[in-house]
């Protein structure tokens, strides 16, 4: 074949495939419309009988695709709640969803085992469970991220532990997802999620993940752990800043010491979230170093310093006033701006 | 018949030589994009409804300040700004910078809002003009109205994130139409690799043709003009294939400035959008490459095909040519301001991929085309090259183009199928094949007028004027 011939060959050939191809997405197009148009009738001889009293198995009698009763009857589920929930569950055992979601969890494509991990977490049922611990082990990392938030929403959460393991929460798995599940499994069992901040085996992004998890659960047994951690945290680590933040979110006066050192750390993360712990935990003798902190050189560690003084009360605001007046230029404005963005500027 | 010295026929075959040479080279890349953008869209987590990613997001996903520039858009401002404020986001503030409008624009804002000049501590890390008020109501607490000196579309971003207290911020324009669920998408690698991820850009779709109203794209559909649907396969072509392809590979050199989520702190450590260009989107993102690399960390910048925004596309040749020569404008001057990154190991797939890629279809590109389509003509006519060869190679050429275009309706269709009908994807095909013939050479001869303004070193966005969206 000639180059000129292999040039002409190339040319139609890609034209031709090009046809090919859309003729036959159009074709797929047109099918998928009709599908779809009989999934919407399906849907919509289904959900009367669903919302009514009437028997849940009449709905197989209507002779409804088995995808589609799993889908109105996970929908129904997630928008109501008490009493009618219960109902649409029960509707929806009887109608062999769960075990459908269990199929699809197994056989499906990634989307589909996705979808059945999320509608299973509506069943907690040990069948439903066991299902979801399998697909802990499924070679999708969002089938098993999935198959996790799913089982840690259920009555019985998985153990840390293993999800650590399962996942590689801390190590492969860096989602801010890990969060979430530390704190599902808090709810039922704080001890596992607090022995993780206590353990040095674990990484320490894993030991914050863990810390934060817990920040918001009003537990002050951690804040002297966690104060700890802090002072004895390098000045210049990552670590520092997420441990004063979440003593700021615990808000507990223990956290006093750590918050001190971080007012006077060289980093400027530690120093903002220092400031900020100092106003949540009301440290009033921290007055004087946030005062000094308005001419700090960063925006974040003036402003932060700034709202803390306001929350101290009477004494940080008559300290920002008086800074209005004889500050230097830098925390001079950083204290009329705030007093008057909180309306009240003197 | 002319006796031409035998140097001329080899200055022709050069010329040729080159034509070919980097039109091969165009097509080789579209193919490797092509097949990363198949692989990228394989891979990408399985789409989920807008209540399950609320449900597994709503706590974690970190607040975000829109920012939103606006000049002179009286007409639509309250529509833009009131679509905004209904975004399904857990914590979001909604930044609108009034960039010096001549018109109304602020009025309506004060007058629709009850806005009260306000005071609010903030950075001034950023260059930017001075601020003339900041504006907010007690009604609508998620909205803050900055009112500047007007120094154009950089300018006026970097005012507002100046102002913005999140850790994330959503550039867009005002006209963008964002769909309701788009932040809580787009923050998604954020939540997933919160270390790493600066940068993420969503998909920008025509809303020509589509039934807009309150700001919402109620039901999509394809313009009927034109202009406007060859637009549409462009996009689809650049979104679909060129961005996805390069975000998968690592190169991702542009987030559009119409809807792109970046890292507040990275945004700040490069110095913010740049004044002197008028590509400032493609340039923050080169910066943000150059700065991470350099600091040796590591980082992630993405392009994520579910996150959608709608935007009206020109409809006229005379503002479509002004963008587009804009545009590769943009391109050029990155490609100059940064020229010591490429094929500079420092910078690795960035300086070898990403400014190759910039070489070959934005600076060269045009150029080569307009110079096959100037000079070949007369060579074959003076008898220094073949007809035939000529005839097969503009054949391939644009048959080749039509695979591409078509290989993006089948990413478009296979993946997202946001096209509401069959008939919609044979329009489409038509299109991808008479784009070729009279568009894609007048769209070479604007990139080429952008080529002598860049050359000219011209300055300054000229006047975009909207239609407007057809609303109900």
């Amino acid at each position: 074949m000639s180059f000129l011939q292999l040039l002409w060959t190339a040319s139609l050939l890609l034209a031709g495939i090009a046809v090919a191809v859309m003729l036959v997405l159009i074709v797929a197009r047109l099918l998928i419309v009709r599908r779809a148009r009989q999934r919407r009738a399906e849907r919509r001889r289904l959900v009367p009988i669903l919302i009514s009293s009437a028997r849940a198995d009449e709905a197989a009698l209507l002779g409804v695709h088995r995808d589609v009763i799993a889908e109105v009857t996970l929908e129904l589920i997630d928008m109501v709640r008490g009493e009618e929930r219960a109902a649409f569950l029960s509707k929806a055992d009887a109608l062999g969803v769960p075990k459908q979601l269990m199929r699809r969890l197994k056989w499906g494509s990634r989307r589909t085992r996705v979808l059945a991990a999320q509608g299973l977490s509506q069943f907690d049922q040990p069948e439903a469970r066991r299902a979801l611990y399998r697909a802990l082990e499924d070679r999708s990392r969002e089938v098993r991220l999935a198959a996790a938030l799913a089982l840690g929403a259920s009555s019985q959460p998985p153990e840390a532990g293993e999800l650590i393991k399962k996942l590689g929460l801390g190590t492969a798995e860096a989602s801010l997802t890990a969060v979430s599940l530390f704190r599902q499994i808090a709810e039922t069992r704080p001890d596992e999620i607090r022995a993780l901040v206590l353990d040095d085996a674990c990484s320490t992004s894993l030991r914050l993940v863990a810390l934060e998890a817990l920040a918001t659960s009003g537990d002050f047994s951690l804040v002297t752990v966690i104060t700890e951690l802090a002072l004895a945290a390098e000045d210049s680590s990552e670590a520092l800043p997420r441990y004063l933040h979440a003593l700021g979110k615990l808000g507990h006066p223990a956290a006093r010491p750590a918050v001190l050192r971080g007012l006077g750390s060289h980093s400027m993360p530690a120093r903002a979230a220092a400031a900020g712990a100092a106003g949540r935990i009301l440290l009033k003798e921290s007055a004087d170093r946030l005062t000094e902190l308005l001419d700090d050189p960063e925006w974040w560690v003036r402003f932060r310093s700034a709202e803390s003084l306001i929350l101290l009360g009477e004494p940080g605001i008559a300290r920002l006033q008086e800074v209005t007046r004889s500050g230097a230029e830098r925390a001079r404005a950083a204290a009329s701006t705030v007093l008057a963005e909180r309306g009240l500027a003197g | 018949m002319i006796d031409f010295p035998p140097w001329s026929f080899a200055a022709a075959e050069l010329i040729t030589l080159v034509i070919i040479l980097v039109g091969l080279i165009q097509v080789l890349f579209n193919l490797v994009q092509l097949v990363f953008a198949g692989v990228a869209l394989h891979e990408r987590p399985p789409l989920s409804s807008t209540s399950v990613l609320w449900q597994r997001y709503s706590e974690l996903a970190p607040p975000i300040a829109l920012i939103a520039p606006a000049y002179n858009e009286e007409l639509t401002i309250i529509a833009s700004v009131d679509a905004l404020l209904a975004l399904h986001y857990p914590d979001f503030e909604v930044v609108v910078i009034n960039d010096g409008s001549k018109d109304a624009t602020l009025q309506r804002l004060i007058d629709h809002y009850r806005l009260v000049p306000v005071q609010r501590y903030h950075d001034q890390a950023l260059e930017s003009k001075p601020l003339r008020g900041l504006y907010a109501a007690d009604d609508v607490p998620r909205l803050l109205v900055i009112d500047k000196v007007n120094g154009g579309k950089a300018d006026a971003m970097n005012a507002g994130i100046n102002l913005a207290r999140s850790p994330l911020v959503c550039v867009i324009d005002a006209d963008t139409l964002l769909e309701p669920d788009a932040l809580i998408r787009v923050v998604r690698p954020f939540v997933d690799d919160p270390v790493r991820t600066i940068a993420v850009g969503g998909t920008i779709r025509i809303a020509n043709g589509c039934h807009v109203d309150g700001g919402r794209v109620i039901r999509a559909g394809l313009p009927r003009n034109l202009l406007a649907l060859v637009q549409v396969v462009e996009y689809l072509r650049a979104f679909l294939m060129a961005r996805l392809g390069l975000s998968r590979m690592g190169t991702l050199m542009i987030i559009s400035g119409a809807f792109g989520v970046f890292r507040r702190g990275a945004v700040l450590d490069v110095g913010g959008f740049s004044h002197n260009t008028v590509g400032e989107d493609m340039e923050l993102v080169v910066k943000l490459h150059r700065h991470m690399r350099e600091q040796k960390r590591p980082y992630r910048i993405a392009y994520i095909p579910e996150p959608v925004s709608w935007t009206e596309a020109p409809e006229s040749l005379k503002i479509l040519g002004n963008q587009r020569a804009r545009w590769q404008r943009g391109a050029l001057e990155t490609f100059r301001k940064h020229f010591d990154m490429f094929l500079n190991p420092k910078y690795g797939r960035i300086g070898f991929v990403g400014f190759g890629q910039i070489l070959i279809v934005d600076v060269l590109g045009p150029l080569v085309e307009v110079a096959g389509y100037a000079l070949v003509p007369p060579l074959w006519l003076l008898g220094l090259i073949s007809f035939d060869y000529l005839l097969a190679f503009v054949a391939l050429v644009f048959t080749f183009g039509v695979f591409v275009s078509v290989a993006s309706l089948v990413l478009e269709e296979v993946q997202l199928r946001r096209l509401p009908r069959a008939r919609d994807l044979a329009l489409l095909t038509l299109v991808a094949v008479f784009e070729n013939f009279g568009y894609r050479q007048l769209n070479n001869f604007w990139r080429l007028r952008g080529w002598w303004q860049f050359a000219r070193k011209k300055q300054g966005w000229g006047t975009m004027t909207r239609k407007g969206f057809q609303r109900s």
